[in-house]
């Protein structure tokens, strides 16, 4: 009777000592998913501060180049979504399929972004002009923060993903609901100031400029 | 009562409090042993029909398994939360929910609480912590945790944020900073694990509870025969004790907490009043407090019930205990800092947001002789404002006493504050705002170590930025070289500390680079000042720990007499700045020395106690019990100051010592004229 009690005493108390275990991962989980929110910040405060600037480029190109609207709208287009983006992140930055949508937002401008400058390239006076100069330094050096910025939020990812996927972590991730977190990886033309563009690009760009 | 007499206090605490939590430990086994024994004795009567056996009480066996089981499910409990917040500050805010404020926040209410929080950080002379917003509660709470000056954060509420003026906010913050100061945060985080072990052993009689009503619940629904049925009863009850003895439990963890938790409250709220001079603003913040139909509870955050003694007012719902409160009442802080209070709380306002702005410093501050403290005594009395010291020449201050300098440590004024106010007003915009940006920090510091010529030293130095940041790393520390250049040298350290806090968002591989680089610029310029040195090394002592795992500091060395080359060292070199020729050489070590009369020193010369002997000098000084470094700092205080004068150069490298032994000094010279 008393091995009984004992015994199952025992058996309980294991059982609360996992229930703990239980918690405490739980726990571990929800402070490397708030760290890694916490690190997105710093790039979304870099984010929006260059969608301020790229209306201000836009603006001030459009002047010079009257036969590229297409491309201009497509740089517009191309902000707003990423605007939007952005500020759903902001909101919510725990939201995978937000996320997602940013980076490939952020993917599409710095194409379109690229293709832009990559433009401005033929037009002399454009790239002479005082503005112009301090613009594009301006976008790039705010590029370069995001850059710089990603690298911290993505380490933060880095360390949340993985704190997911070790046993046992995974089947309390998987009973309370906890998904990967998207890395932030632009791919294509993430530096603007540069305007990275590989020679088939260019040929392309080439050409349209013939058909006009 | 003294910075280093408050931490020495709060270590005692600590001992005080391990005590406590022992004995209560202790009685719990006890009663669960009662109490198992009780139904054991019971259980094994009824089949022996003799009603009741008394030996289980004396089985020594049994008295083990129980006091050990006892222990276990506590200890480790306590152990798992201990580890889990290892992370320190920044662990605790995000285990409550916060969310991190950017340094570079437009939000005007973040704007105003970032500014209040560096003004404060400058003023005694820490790094920026980082700032948490519990968005969604409406209540005015807030708290400060972590285990370092280091990693430190400061939590607020939304509702503290939003609906406090500046100054009420600046009393607020002012408490918070005390903790920081007093140490009593590394206190409190260590009681969230106590607590969480005593917690822990309701749990499991809770569980034991429902496993045994349960079950023999089924059996005798099938049969109703004794048997098993009984054994499962037995657990039920035993169920039923344990979440008895560990209501108990959490009782006396609670008592545990008040005990330790509100003197410490009024202690943080008089020193809050000794660093702004303004009890208004605390007494305001305190009377919307008692005006809010929520007052300063918490709604919304999670595990607040753990930390509730770490919060600024009272986090849960008033208990009907009143002996087992975390807070003072708020009736009675009030009354402490302004005893004409009629306790009508329908007088307070809340303003509009925002129209508060316009004028901060608007009511006049008076000064207070001190507060008397109920069981504390005269916080205040005892700490008039330290070392205020006027410029007496340009560019160098007079200094009263060794003693009066480490005074000051952790002690800022609202002297300190109105100068780190005006400070931060008088810095370039463009530095403020590199000093807000992860990546221009890391320009912001590389710029601080630039060869101030624009020789080839310096070249090279833009070489290495170059090599290891890239391209428009360096362009931007090109950008802001000669801002910094004609920096004030007093907004030096400032600078740094402000930097310090968006630096803790660099990821890990670039912190090594970063560590890396700061080094060879050291080493680039050959004869790199002592100043610039200590800076750099400061920066890497503050951002270390979150980026790689610390040993515990612990102390090490009870005495001085085994360091006494270490003495030497930092005497020595200190004398060598200070002095210009041979004989001021000679004047000033003397001064240091007869401060360290215990160690016996040895003069070192000039090539004996360069940057890389400090260096390490000063990294061993710094495991030396708190009230030696009382004595290493007045004697390089002394040291110094041998001539009757500090210059800003020297009181500068006197600060940065003073913060490489874990001692934050508030800014010295303080005359507002230059810095304005």
């Amino acid at each position: 009777m008393t091995e009984l009690v004992i015994i199952l005493a025992g058996l309980v108390g294991l059982a609360v000592i996992v229930g703990l275990w239980v918690m405490g991962i739980y726990n571990g989980l929800i402070r490397k998913r708030n760290a890694k929110d916490n690190n997105y910040s710093q790039i979304g405060i870099q984010l929006t501060r260059k969608y301020d600037l790229i209306p201000n480029l836009v603006k001030l190109v459009k002047g010079y180049m009257k036969h590229e609207r297409t491309t201009l709208e497509e740089v517009i287009q191309a902000r707003n979504m990423a605007a939007n983006a952005n500020a759903a992140v902001s909101a919510n930055p725990s939201d995978p399929a937000a996320m997602k949508q940013m980076v490939a937002a952020e993917g599409t401008l710095g194409g379109v972004m690229g293709r832009l400058f990559a433009l401005s390239e033929s037009y002399p006076d454009l790239k002479a002009n005082q503005n112009m100069m301090q613009l594009t330094e301006e976008l790039t050096s705010t590029e370069n923060k995001v850059t710089f910025a990603r690298q911290a939020f993505n380490d933060s990812v880095m360390g949340y993903n993985n704190a997911l996927q070790v046993f046992p972590a995974n089947k309390v991730a998987g009973m309370f609901g906890f998904t990967e977190a998207i890395f932030f990886e632009v791919e294509g033309l993430g530096d603007v100031g540069k305007a990275v563009v590989t020679a088939d690009q260019k040929k392309d760009l080439d050409i349209s400029f013939d058909d006009m | 009562m003294d910075f280093f007499e408050r931490q020495h206090q709060a270590k005692k605490k600590t001992g005080y409090l391990v005590f406590l939590f022992c004995v209560s430990v202790l009685l719990i086994s006890l009663l669960n042993h009662l109490l198992i024994a009780t139904v054991i004795g019971a259980s094994s009567g009824a089949e022996g029909e003799l009603g009741f056996v008394t030996t289980a009480y004396t089985d020594p066996m049994l008295a083990g398994l129980v006091f050990l089981g006892t222990f276990a499910v506590i200890g480790m409990a306590g152990l798992f939360r201990r580890v889990q917040l290892s992370g320190g500050g920044s662990s605790v805010a995000a285990m409550m929910g916060g969310r991190l404020v950017n340094m570079a926040t437009i939000d005007p209410d973040e704007r105003k609480l970032m500014n209040v929080v560096e003004e404060m950080a400058i003023a005694s002379s820490v790094p920026v912590p980082e700032v948490y917003v519990m968005d969604g509660e409406e209540g005015i709470n807030a708290f400060a945790a972590g285990y370092t000056l280091d990693d430190a954060v400061i939590g607020v509420t939304e509702g503290c944020m939003r609906r406090l003026q500046r100054d009420e906010l600046q009393g607020v913050i002012a408490h918070e900073f005390s903790h920081i100061l007093n140490q009593d945060m590394r206190l409190n985080l260590r009681l969230i694990a106590v607590i969480f072990g005593l917690v822990a052993l309701a749990v499991l009689g809770r569980v034991l509870l429902g496993i045994g009503f349960y079950s023999s619940g089924n059996r005798s629904r099938r049969s109703s025969e004794g048997g098993g049925g009984g054994a499962a009863l037995a657990i039920g009850i035993i169920g039923l004790g344990l979440m008895a003895t560990s209501g108990l439990g959490i009782l006396m963890g609670n008592l545990i907490k008040s005990a330790v938790s509100r003197q410490r409250e009024y202690l943080a709220d008089s020193s809050a009043v000794q660093y702004t001079r303004n009890p208004e603003g605390l007494a305001g913040a305190l009377k919307k407090i008692g005006a809010l139909s929520n007052g300063s509870r918490l709604l919304n955050t999670p595990n607040a019930a753990e930390a509730s003694h770490m919060f600024f007012g009272a986090a849960l719902s008033q208990s009907w205990f009143s002996i087992t409160s975390t807070h003072p009442p708020l009736l009675e802080r009030i009354l402490l800092l302004e005893p004409s209070f009629d306790g009508d709380y329908s007088e307070v306002k809340f303003e509009e947001r925002r129209s508060s702005a316009a004028k901060p410093d608007s009511k006049a501050r008076r000064t207070q002789a001190g507060i008397p403290i109920p069981g504390v005594g005269d916080a205040l009395g005892q700490a008039l404002p330290p070392v205020i010291m006027g410029l007496a020449a340009a560019g160098q201050v007079q200094v009263g006493s060794a003693a009066a300098v480490a005074d000051s440590i952790g002690n800022p004024t609202q002297q300190h504050i109105d100068f780190a106010a005006a400070l931060l007003a008088s810095l370039p915009e463009a530095v403020r705002a590199a000093a807000h940006d992860t990546h221009d920090a890391c320009a912001l510091v590389f710029a601080l170590l630039l060869d101030p010529k624009d020789g080839p030293v310096q070249k090279k130095q833009f070489g290495q930025v170059d090599k290891l940041f890239g391209e428009q790393m360096a362009k931007a520390t090109l950008k802001l070289s000669a801002d910094v250049a004609s920096l004030d040298p007093r907004a030096k350290l400032p600078v740094a500390d402000l930097a310090v806090g968006s630096l803790r968002r660099m990821a890990k591989d670039q912190f090594e680079r970063f560590t890396k680089l700061l080094e060879s610029l050291a080493a680039a310029d050959e004869k790199i000042d002592l100043f610039e040195f200590s800076l750099s090394k400061l920066v890497i002592r503050h951002l270390e720990p979150h980026f790689v795992k610390q040993q515990k500091k612990t102390t090490r060395y009870y005495s001085l007499k085994k360091l006494s080359h270490e003495c030497s060292v930092l005497i020595s070199s200190l004398a060598c700045t200070a002095g210009s020729n041979d004989e001021t050489i000679q004047t000033a070590y003397d001064a240091g020395a007869s401060h360290l009369d215990a160690t016996r020193l040895t003069q070192l010369p000039d090539v004996d106690c360069g940057l890389q002997e400090l260096d390490q000098a000063l990294v061993t000084l710094d495991g030396v019990a708190i009230n030696l470094k009382r004595k290493l700092i007045e004697a390089a205080a002394a040291t110094v100051s041998a001539d009757g004068y500090l210059q800003i150069q020297e009181a500068e490298l006197l600060r940065a010592i003073s913060d490489s032994l874990g001692c934050p000094m508030p800014p010295l010279a303080i005359a507002l004229k230059t810095a304005a």
